[in-house]
């Protein structure tokens, strides 16, 4: 049985094919060439100038860039495991050539393990590379080569883990992009676990503290206990449990491998099982029969089989009319804009957002009254819009390009303005709910006397210019890449280096939920705003300076990509001139 | 209408059009043969300003493709040899949408889009969902959507590829109906019979380079054998043979088939043929017909591409 699981010898041809594949490929060479970059560059500045007084305190530095380096790994593992494994299945699938596979003696589970240790591979690759980094660590002492060892090995589990959960969601998911955000979602809560739980209070530790179960449970808090090991355990100097999250998560992974070998043959049934479609139809007939309740309707509705009703939908014509083309495809037709349900999952999310005070005043009953609480919310919210707004952008042209269709658009005088404007419209327009529930909640805290009304003014400001910044962003980045995978994982690379931009030199403004998160202000005065100011500063005079600052910036940005796509906007879209 | 001097383009180390010289008419249906990699598609999607050549010019009603391409969209209609998807659309709101960006005005769009579909026999598939479209449906949505804009030159790879024969007579049947409208169209195609019937010049392309180029008549004329004719008699055709046999001019004779039809093939010292049917009346044959050899455009292209024919 073990060796029908494991197929033919852990599937070596697949392996080496997928392996040559990946070889010849230029995306290879430039992930590691940004791995590695990445990690540098977000090292460097903590790297000791050689004037550098004790040798104490270099060993700190040393132990501190170290540790900031394990978490940095885990962050792009995060980001990359499933870049790298959502389309293994999912191509087959969609060039029709899984079933021929499957035909081959090979069997399934030699594809899945093939495929797999092809993409492990390459990630474990990334991972000895910046072996050498980190052993010149090892120059500035604090820390000894058994702590790089343990760090490897996290690091190399948690990689087993994120590549057989992108090869299981690849198997089991319909397209790249759902495969692609299902994964990062799944690692991310993963790793924010202990986070949340301890957030939400459902852990009681001491301040400063965390529970051993945190570092068990999450590879990111594993390291966090690799460095410091008192938090967690106060007896401890070195790990004693480091093992278990490393264990768990490779056995995991592993898992996974097997179980997307055991349902590869089903997973083109699966995938139509679990289409985004059959699931808003539940969505919709459950509002549906919350909102208006008719006993005819509520019949006719359970007699209905859920495929007969989507074609026995009828035809109503979305006319072009007046309007820009492109919107009205971008708000018709496409993604988003096709889903005649995106109101309703606009509705869930207010709902869920009402739904989240009720849990915090159970959970943490002053919590709401507490300014700290809105700070982190409005700036999740942000995040959430920014992140949105530039995956969605990111996806928009490519697909064309996908389908085949962008060659039809470029032999019509279509121009840049009428093509970027309705894209950047539409989209706006479609996420234009999502945008406003930061502003929801900012007003309901307002009234309820929580934060200063100048909040409200300070998001009116950021937001609008922030999402059409990111948006036009997103284009420009899906104009640039030939297929989908590559534009989410450059957009998202993109998201990246603007999230720490402020942090390695003053520009807050691109990191919208940092802003959002210092400007918040509560209601009893101008709390970080005066801090800004000065003790006899005149904050308003700051904040205006900040909305204009932010405004100015975004508008710059998005002037500078705008002319960035006028000027090859030919060439992206195919045409010769 | 189009015209192309030395026109290259090279990929890499690949010359895929070599350079190309030709000239299209107004009103001219051009068929453009050749082989797969030939360089067909390349042609096309320079005209069509998707593509830069390596060098050499191309012109397009009298516009250049080096500076002119935005004046050449608004006079072209491209088919690509692939038929881009669009997911939940339909018809009308596919043609209504290609409209729009041709920036057609509401009324305008309303009676084109109602001419493209009924000459494209699409109207009661105007609320189909384009993606359920059969192939040949597919291709002929394709051309409804070149014709919004009322363009001159009609530039279409490989229209009738993957067809069925009937939908591939739809299409010839509808091209024809585009020539008698007065658009200039270049069509690229490998299947051959198709074009004699619709096409009045012919492009013959191997390995990127332009081997013949001209009226269709002509490539027939030049490929077609002088020397050798086909008669048929009433009766005694051996007899007949053996009469043909001993001319001076006639080098080769022979009997074709039972119902009297004789292969004769002819001296190059003869001035024409005119004598055959002579001598054998004059020696009381009764002749039925006489024709010269078929050869029809397959020949021609083979021949041509063999480089029997310069
Ligand atoms: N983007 C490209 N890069 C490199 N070579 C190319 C590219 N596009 C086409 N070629 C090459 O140029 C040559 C001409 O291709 P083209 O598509 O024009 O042929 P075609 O006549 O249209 O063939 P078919 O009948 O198969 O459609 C081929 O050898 C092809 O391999
Ligand atoms: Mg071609």
């Amino acid at each position: 049985m073990s060796g029908f699981a494991f197929g033919g010898g852990f599937g070596v041809p697949v392996f080496v094919r997928e392996l040559l594949a990946q070889a010849r490929r230029t995306r290879t060479y430039a992930l590691q060439t940004v791995f590695l970059g990445l990690l540098v560059l977000a090292l460097i500045p903590l790297w000791p100038a050689s004037s550098a007084a004790s040798g104490a305190a270099i060993a700190d530095q040393g132990r501190l860039i170290f540790e900031w380096g394990g978490y940095l790994q885990v962050l792009l593992l995060t980001l990359l495991a499933p870049a790298v494994t959502a389309n293994a299945i999912v191509e087959e699938k969609e060039k029709n050539t899984l079933d021929l596979l499957l035909l081959t003696s090979a069997g399934p589970f030699a594809i899945v393990w093939g495929k797999f240790f092809s993409r492990l591979f390459g990630l474990a690759f990334l991972l000895f590379l910046s072996l050498p980094i980190l052993f010149a660590l090892l120059t500035l002492g604090g820390i000894g080569s058994d702590a790089i060892l343990v760090e490897f090995v996290i690091l190399i589990a948690y990689s087993i883990l994120g590549a057989g959960l992108g090869i299981f969601l690849s198997t089991i998911l319909p397209g790249v992009t759902q495969a692609l955000i299902t994964g990062y979602v799944l690692l991310s809560a993963l790793l924010a676990a202990p986070a949340i739980a301890i957030g939400l209070g459902f852990w009681q530790t001491r301040a400063g503290t965390f529970p051993l179960l945190a570092a068990e449970l999450s590879p990111l808090y594993d390291v966090v206990y690799l460095f410091q090991t008192s938090k967690f355990v106060a007896t401890e100097s070195f790990p004693r449990s480091w093992w278990v999250a490393p264990l768990w998560t490779s056995v995991a992974g592993l898992a996974l491998v097997m179980l997307s070998g055991a349902v590869l043959p089903l997973a083109h049934r699966i995938e139509r099982a679990l289409s985004l479609r059959r699931f808003l139809d539940a969505f919709d007939r459950v509002v549906f029969l919350l909102l208006r309740f008719r006993w005819r309707a509520l019949l006719r509705l359970l007699r209905q089989r859920p495929l007969e009703s989507d074609d026995a939908a009828p035809v109503e014509h979305r006319h072009v009319g007046t309007q820009n083309p492109i919107y009205w495809m971008e708000t018709c037709v496409n993604t988003i804009g096709r889903n005649r349900y995106w109101w309703r999952v606009n509705l869930a999310l207010l709902v869920a957002l009402l739904a989240s005070y009720l849990l915090f005043h159970a959970l943490l009953p002053d919590s709401l009254a507490d300014v700290t609480l809105h700070r982190y919310m409005v700036a999740t919210l942000t995040g959430i819009l920014v992140l949105l707004s530039t995956v969605i952008a990111a996806t928009t042209v490519s697909r064309e390009r996908e389908d085949g269709t962008l060659v039809l658009m470029a032999s019509t005088p279509l121009d840049c303005r009428t093509y970027v404007q309705g894209k950047v419209r539409g989209i706006a327009r479609n996420i234009v709910f999502l945008s406003a529930l930061p502003f929801i909640h900012a007003a309901i805290w307002i009234l309820a006397g929580v934060i200063h009304p100048l909040t409200f003014v300070y998001l009116l400001v950021s937001i609008p210019f922030a999402v059409v910044a990111q948006i036009t962003q997103g284009i420009f980045v899906s104009l640039m890449q030939p297929t989908t995978p590559r534009a989410i994982i450059a957009a998202l690379i993109l998201i990246s280096f603007q999230a720490v931009l402020p942090f390695v030199c003053c520009l807050p403004t691109f990191n919208l939920p940092l802003t959002s998160y210092y400007l918040v202000e509560p209601a009893s005065g101008l709390g970080s705003l005066q801090q800004i100011a000065g003790a006899q500063g005149n904050y308003l005079a700051v904040l205006f300076v900040a909305l204009l600052f932010s405004a100015g910036t975004q508008v710059g940005y998005t002037l500078v990509v705008y002319s960035l796509i006028r000027s090859g906007f030919d060439r992206y879209i195919g045409r010769a001139y | 209408m189009i015209e192309t001097r030395y026109l290259s383009k090279v990929y890499n180390d690949l010359v895929a059009l070599d350079k190309l010289s030709l000239t299209i008419d107004r009103g001219d249906i051009y068929g453009f043969i050749g082989p797969n990699g030939a360089g067909k598609t390349t042609t096309i999607k320079i005209l069509a300003t998707l593509l830069r050549p390596t060098s050499g010019q191309a012109f397009v009603c009298g516009y250049s493709v080096n500076g002119e391409a935005k004046q050449i969209r608004r006079k072209i209609g491209y088919v690509p040899d692939e038929f881009g998807i669009y997911e939940d659309m339909t018809v009308l709101e596919y043609l209504e949408f290609f409209a729009a960006l041709y920036e057609l005005g509401l009324a305008e769009r309303k009676r084109v889009i109602r001419d493209v579909l009924e000459l494209t026999d699409l109207s009661y598939k105007e609320n189909a969902q384009v993606d359920s479209l059969s192939r040949g449906m597919r291709q002929r949505l394709a051309l409804a959507r070149v014709l919004l804009h009322d363009p001159e030159v009609l530039l279409l790879d490989e229209p009738a590829s993957g067809l069925d024969p009937r939908a591939r007579i739809e299409i010839r049947e509808l091209l024809k109906e585009l020539r008698n409208m007065g658009k200039t169209i270049l069509i690229s195609s490998h299947i051959l019979s198709e074009l004699r019937e619709l096409c009045n010049k012919v492009g013959i392309i191997e390995k990127g380079k332009l081997l013949f180029s001209g009226p269709i008549e002509e490539i027939l004329e030049q490929v077609r054998a002088h020397d050798v004719i086909q008669v048929q008699v009433r009766e005694a055709p051996e007899q007949a043979r053996q009469l043909l046999i001993d001319h001076d001019l006639v080098k080769r004779a022979e009997v074709l088939s039972e119902d009297g039809w004789l292969e004769v093939q002819i001296d190059d010292a003869a001035e024409d043929h005119s004598f055959v049917p002579a001598l054998l009346v004059e020696h009381r044959f009764r002749l039925l017909r006489v024709r010269e050899q078929e050869i029809d455009l397959e020949d021609a292209f083979m021949k041509v591409t063999k480089g029997v024919v310069g």
